[in-house]
């Protein structure tokens, strides 16, 4: 579903991305993890095409992003880390915005259904997006993936900030998408949440893919010391 | 999908506070402006009403006292109180006609030159002059221009325009949609587009309907060609500014550098330009200052008093069929010379003129030209010319009063000349602009 071949990116000669290779496949999350400035969020918006890649191709089902950029897109919902709607909207609102971006017209009982599946309370929904707290927000992004019905889910740090309640109900989310077949691309600092909710790790340091390992052949403990010695290095 | 965004484009303002802040000051603005105009077009015709109810008076007057002396009800002591006497009629007191140049009926949009250049003059014997309403206005007023509908629609719409649509992609950046809005499977420029043309059909119907509901109000004619016109031209400098918005937003800036350079494209094209191109032409057609004129006038004035016998004598000698007989009274002798005299300083002072008016034309024309690099000018000069108050229109009073004036002295020297008195029939041949 989704694949990255080789994928470098320099700025200005600081190697963001190098010779990234990763591949994540339908009914599985596959969590980013590493510091500040790993690569993590280029991976994702080289997914995205929001860059240009300097060598390598990224694949979202079977489309190079950058030469079709706008058919890749049909298949992919992301969620950044601080997801922003359009304040003036409602909840409702923008979700009929954003799916009618997609070309998907979808009536107000379906939007609504989808809002309270993304675990939105149902008075919320016509509540102006600008009254609502970043959980709200990241359901919001959710139900847009649900309604949309895309396989392909790119998420920036989408619990970072949240309390543990809300990021628990966000995994249960996830594994809810991942269950429908949908494969996730997750960059997080949360190890714990990557643990429990993602069937894969990728650990990145300095640009590179230092470590991929399937979650269920490590314990806590392990992935963090894993992690803490990546780091290290 | 240009639609489906206009739609939720629509639901945002709505749900916004600027679109009604926009909309009160456009209708505030285009109020005042309207106001102005129209206040000066009153003054205008207000104007026109009383010198021609003078002169309707004037005539009328004459013409009972005529008749009165005709049927033996009143004698006429004096030559000079006698209505019969062409030079009562055409020289003296409150006689002569009054040339006019008609506010036109779109004169409402624009004061253009009309607080500079006189709208009408009093034709005379021999003292013909243009005459002006403004000459005691404070010249800060004239400094400043007028509020009205061109410095509404050339100066302050293009400020709106700038405000909606500065920061068209950057708000959706620092707000944080931006990057929801690129990953979608449609690209941000089409979504960019589909907001600049909300914006413009949204200021346009706002901007039309104040401007058209305005002008009705006033009874202009606005279901004419001019009107259509007008409505074009309005949605053409609109798009002008909009597009400019377009083509800064596609340069993916921060707000504030948006602002700064749409606000510099603001000062250049209607503040550096203007004020360039008439510096230009300055340089290029330097134009003799009006002291030089005045005196210049002055001095063939008195050159002609000097040599009025001589000029006399050149006359009658080139013109002997026009010598007056030996017994004319004293006075017709005197008015004789002075309006040889007339003649010379009038053909005089137009040879002079010429000197003058030449580098003017040549700095128009040369203005005319490069006003192409500037929309706001085109537009201002557009508007000008519909409401009938620019330079050219106002400037023709001096031509049409020169033509009426040959018009006057035809119909009464050659009566003078004759000492031929006038009947009450004659009254309706006494000619008018």
């Amino acid at each position: 579903m989704l694949e990255a071949n080789s994928l470098t990116k320099i700025y200005s000669g600081f190697t963001a991305l190098s010779d990234l290779s990763l591949q994540v496949n339908e009914g599985e999350i596959y969590c980013l993890l590493g510091a500040n400035g790993a690569g993590k969020s280029t991976t994702i918006n080289l997914f995205l095409n929001f860059i240009e890649a300097d060598s390598g191709t990224a694949y979202v089902n079977g489309l190079n992003v950058s030469e079709k950029p706008v058919e890749s897109k049909k298949h992919i919902t992301y969620i950044p880390e601080n997801l922003s709607l359009y304040k003036n909207l409602s909840g409702l609102e923008n979700l009929a915005f954003f799916c009618g971006l997609s070309g998907m017209k979808l009536d107000d009982a379906a939007l609504r259904e989808t809002l309270t599946a993304a675990g939105l309370q149902p008075d919320a929904a016509d509540k102006k997006a600008g009254q609502y707290s970043k959980g709200m927000r990241q359901k919001v992004g959710i139900a847009l993936a649900m309604a949309r019905n895309t396989k392909v889910l790119l998420l920036d740090e989408p619990t970072s900030g949240l309390d543990p309640a809300a990021s628990n109900e966000f995994a249960e989310l996830l594994r809810k998408m991942r269950d429908q077949g949908a494969a996730v691309l997750m960059a997080t600092h949360d190890l714990f949440r990557a643990k429990e909710t993602g069937n894969k790790i990728g650990i990145m340091s300095n640009g590179k893919l230092v470590e991929e390992q399937p979650t269920s052949s490590l314990t806590h403990q392990q992935l963090e010391r894993l992690y803490l010695s990546h780091l290290a290095n | 999908m240009i639609r489906h965004i206009l739609y939720y484009e629509l639901k945002k303002s709505l749900a916004d506070r600027w679109l009604w802040i926009v909309s009160i000051i456009l209708i505030a603005t285009t109020a005042t402006g309207l106001y102005e105009g129209h206040r000066l077009t009153e003054a205008r015709l207000n104007s026109l009403e009383f010198v021609r109810t003078q002169e309707a008076n004037f005539y009328a007057s004459q013409l009972e006292r005529l008749k009165q002396k005709e049927a033996g009800e009143i004698e006429i002591e004096n030559w000079w109180q006698d209505p019969a006497n062409p030079l009562v009629l055409s020289a003296f007191g409150a006689a002569g006609k009054h040339v006019v140049i008609e506010p036109g009926p779109f004169s409402v949009l624009a004061a253009g030159q009309s607080d500079i250049f006189p709208f009408y003059g009093k034709v005379r014997l021999t003292a013909s002059q243009p005459l002006r309403d403004n000459a005691f206005e404070n010249p800060i007023h004239k400094l400043n221009g007028k509020f009205d509908l061109a410095f509404v629609l050339v100066w302050l719409l293009p400020l709106i325009v700038i405000a909606l649509g500065y920061n068209l992609r950057s708000s959706e950046r620092e707000s944080g949609t931006l990057s929801l809005l690129q990953s979608m499977p449609v690209p941000v420029n089409t979504v960019l587009r589909a907001k600049i043309i909300y914006r413009y059909a949204l200021i346009s119907i706002i901007t039309l309907s104040c401007l058209f509901g305005g002008l009705l109000l006033f009874g202009v004619p606005v279901f004419s060609l001019s009107g259509l016109g007008l409505a074009a031209t309005v949605l053409l400098y609109l798009g002008f500014w909009f597009l400019l918005c377009y083509l800064i937003n596609l340069t993916e800036t921060s707000s504030a550098v948006n602002a700064v350079l749409l606000f510099g494209a603001w000062i250049t094209l209607l503040l550096i330009v203007p004020s360039l191109l008439n510096t230009i032409a300055n340089a290029l057609h330097p134009v003799p200052s009006r002291a030089v004129w005045v005196t210049e006038r002055r001095a063939i004035g008195q050159e002609a008093t000097q040599k009025q016998d001589e000029l006399v004598e050149t006359y009658f000698a080139n013109h002997p069929q026009e010598v007056p007989e030996e017994d004319i009274p004293d006075y017709l002798e005197i008015w004789n010379a002075r309006l040889i005299r007339a003649d010379y300083v009038r053909e005089r002072q137009q040879q002079a003129q010429l000197a003058f008016e030449q580098p003017v034309q040549a700095q128009k024309a040369l203005v005319n030209r490069l006003k192409y690099l500037s929309p706001p000018m085109l537009f201002q000069s557009y508007l000008e010319k519909l409401s009938g108050n620019n330079a050219d229109r106002l400037r023709n009073l001096d031509h049409k009063m020169m033509a009426f004036q040959n018009e006057w002295n035809d119909f009464f020297v050659t009566r003078l000349q004759r000492l031929e008195y006038l009947t009450p029939e004659d009254f309706d041949q006494i000619p008018s602009p």
